[in-house]
């Protein structure tokens, strides 16, 4: 993988197909905690690493475990056709567990280290566990493990796209805490006020990330 | 969308008003949905269920791009906040109708003792037409 390539996907995922503005992944978190920037920085904290250690862990398993084909640990354990060992049906089933066991470290740690983060995020920490955004990385990275010939480049092009992922989840999540946190001392016609502006809002934003298209 | 409800609802109810809530939430979401796509093919492509209105018509293809699911639902949210404080404005009015009624007997014991709630002329009008922040 040369350098061009890496920097081509991490700014894919990070600008031109924003997670949130441009495939509309993650908007409930999104939405529900981007009023105050601290609490958006940790969700968006908590996301990242959610994200990353995914894209860390699931390759893996597709690789060794999901895949019919030459790197499939069951094909070389018992022989026979590769093929006959395809298991990718149960990714979604198998992502779905390895995301809720990270979610649930996260959400152990947190209440240790840092009980006011935890209480201010409420149910949307534990809802990071069906956050479209980290099974939508997960299920997006496969496509790299038909692409790439060997494990090793696989991995490494699902962790870029992960950070890549979680960091534009980051700044479309700052971006918009930001924005809201300005809204709430403007004047707004009442029947905008509080959800439907920051729907605008993020409108406006998607538009303005429509300009990184011509980039890549 | 669907572990909130879990957490949030079937947690604390039986399985049958669990069922229900699950039902009415299913069928709300299914109802935003047809609105917003009905919005978004109306003016993005210019055509309703498929069937083109205008083959001459010129569509704002910003809306069936990203931006433009993120401005309808902003729009949609507002008209029906917009119908939901027409309709609360309807009852208050009604509601100050009737105080007007009772506090005028009221009005000549209390307003000397406490203007700022009782306002010159004895009513609740001047704290009722402040609007809600």
């Amino acid at each position: 993988m040369g350098q061009m390539e890496a920097f081509i996907i991490f700014f894919n995922v990070l600008l031109v197909n924003n997670f949130v503005l441009a495939k509309f992944l993650g908007l409930c978190p999104f939405f529900g905690v981007s009023k105050k920037t601290s609490d958006a920085l940790a969700m968006s904290g908590a996301v990242i690493f959610v994200m990353f250690m995914a894209s860390f862990v699931t390759p893996f398993i597709n690789w060794f475990f999901l895949k019919g084909h030459a790197g499939n640990l069951f094909y070389s354990i018992m022989g026979g056709e590769p093929a006959s060992y395809n298991l990718t049906f149960l990714e979604t089933i198998v992502y779905i567990l390895v995301i809720a066991v990270l979610v649930q470290l996260v959400e152990m740690a947190l209440e240790k280290l840092a009980p006011p983060i935890y209480a201010a995020l409420g149910i949307y920490l534990p809802l990071i566990t069906t956050n479209c955004a980290i099974l939508g990385v997960a299920l997006l990275n496969n496509e790299f493990a038909n692409t790439s010939p060997s494990f090793g480049l696989y991995l490494g092009k699902s962790l870029i796209q992960g950070l890549g992922a979680g960091c534009g989840f980051a700044i479309a999540m700052l971006l918009m805490s930001g924005i809201r946190e300005r809204l709430e001392y403007t004047p707004v016609p009442r029947a905008f006020r509080d959800v439907p502006i920051s729907f605008i809002v993020a409108g406006l934003m998607a538009l303005a990330f429509m300009g990184f298209a011509g980039m890549i | 969308m669907t572990l909130g409800r879990a957490e949030a609802f079937a947690s604390k109810n039986g399985v049958f008003v669990s069922l229900i809530d699950g039902l009415g939430s299913g069928i709300g979401f299914m109802a935003a949905l047809v609105i917003l796509g009905f919005v978004r093919e109306l003016l993005g492509s210019g055509s309703i269920v498929g069937i083109p209105i205008d083959p001459e018509l010129n569509p704002i293809t910003l809306f069936i791009l990203s931006p433009g699911a993120f401005l309808g639902l902003g729009m949609i949210l507002a008209f029906i906040n917009m119908l939901k404080h027409r309709k609360e404005k309807k009852t208050y009015v009604e509601h100050e109708n009737n105080l007007k009624s009772t506090t005028l007997v009221t009005s000549k014991v209390k307003p000397e003792t406490d203007r700022r709630r009782y306002g010159p002329d004895g009513s609740f009008h001047h704290i009722l037409q402040r609007p809600a922040r």
